[in-house]
């Protein structure tokens, strides 16, 4: 065995992993050569020297982290404002727009829209395809706002005890 | 109701008891019992300051990892599964949080100064294999580490940084091999 095929395995040597003639070989080169001795014997000590890596004391984190932690908690109210507000909004420019008898109208508008951008409708809608982009808009903010809201009720169970 | 044996009764509320499990602890931290929260980070603060000081060698940083690694736990309790152990997946959030935060600081760790350690030196010899960890890719010395320090078996780490076992295996033989080298040239100067 050569010193280079030695040293490419003796970390497999150390874990036990070498096959019992590669083992063997390995071991009567290392009777032989001192500097592969050296580089064994540092090698098997590694792992005892991993474990024990010392480190400075640590401190006490749990203050600075339930801090930080009560600090984000408390910004999801002004988040549930904000998100309650996108909704009613939402809600109320979809009614002003078109009343409740007029969502029909919009929803009809709009298929008439997708017709059109499919390809099975022929006539061009004017503004071209405005009922769909401002229907699509109102439905998407009106999701968003309660998928939203969902979500901090969702962080919102956890309450400062 | 979630589990909470070892738990005492005091002022009419239940208090997470030094006993509990970390997956009790968990589960009451999840359903918004910071006292189990701090019992969290009480129990484990030591290993993940030791983890993230052996990953940055810098004790001011290493605080701030490991303050940085107990808000993501925080943040992702919702996503923990509890009937699953707790500390695997644990680890794996310490481990990724670490790398991202080398990435976001985008610096090379250098030898600590001393500073931080209260008085007590850093023994020369542990100084010496501190600056060949350093030396290391960062996600090679996150899997020495978390193995050897920390104390994770093989198949913890692999599935911590996602890597196929015998992947893994190779990764570490490389590492300890490049720290090896290190080491003894380092002593032959």
């Amino acid at each position: 065995m050569t010193c280079r095929s030695v040293r490419g395995r003796l970390e497999a040597y150390v874990d036990g992993r070498l096959e019992a003639p590669a083992a063997q070989g390995l071991r009567a080169h290392l009777l032989a050569c001192p500097a592969c001795a050296e580089q064994h014997r540092v090698a098997a000590m590694l792992p005892a020297r991993l474990r024990a890596l010392p480190a400075p004391a640590a401190p006490d984190l749990a203050p600075a982290v339930l801090a930080r932690v009560r600090a984000a908690r408390g910004r999801p109210e002004l988040s549930f404002a904000l998100a309650t507000l996108e909704l009613v909004l939402g809600c109320l420019i979809l009614v002003q727009l078109s009343g409740f008898a007029g969502l029909a109208t919009a929803a009809g508008g709009a298929l008439r829209d997708a017709g059109w951008l499919l390809g099975s409708s022929r006539s061009t809608p004017v503004p071209v395809p405005g009922d769909l982009f401002l229907f699509l808009g109102l439905v998407g903010l009106i999701a968003c706002s309660a998928a939203h809201l969902a979500l901090l009720s969702r962080s919102g169970r956890r309450r400062l005890v | 109701m979630p589990c909470v044996s070892g738990a005492v009764v005091a002022l009419g509320r239940v208090r997470p008891a030094v006993e509990d499990s970390s997956e009790a602890l968990a589960r009451l931290a999840t359903g918004g019992d910071d006292r189990a929260f701090e019992a969290l980070i009480r129990r484990y603060q030591r290993r993940v300051h030791g983890f993230a000081y052996q990953h940055l060698h810098d004790p001011d940083e290493a605080q701030d990892l490991a303050q940085e690694i107990f808000v993501r736990l925080y943040r992702a309790l919702d996503r923990y599964d509890t009937a699953r152990a707790f500390e695997p997946w644990f680890w794996k959030l310490a481990a990724n949080v670490s790398l991202n935060y080398i990435r976001r600081n985008a610096r090379t760790p250098s030898p600590d100064s001393g500073e931080g350690w209260g008085g007590d030196a850093q023994p020369p010899e542990a100084a010496g294999l501190g600056e060949a960890l350093l030396e290391l890719e960062p996600s090679s010395r996150l899997a020495l580490v978390l193995h050897y320090y920390s104390g994770l078996s093989l198949e913890e780490v692999s599935a911590a940084l996602g890597l196929t076992l015998s992947a893994l295996k190779s990764r570490m033989h490389r590492a300890r091999a490049s720290l090896r080298r290190s080491l003894v040239e380092a002593a032959a100067w």
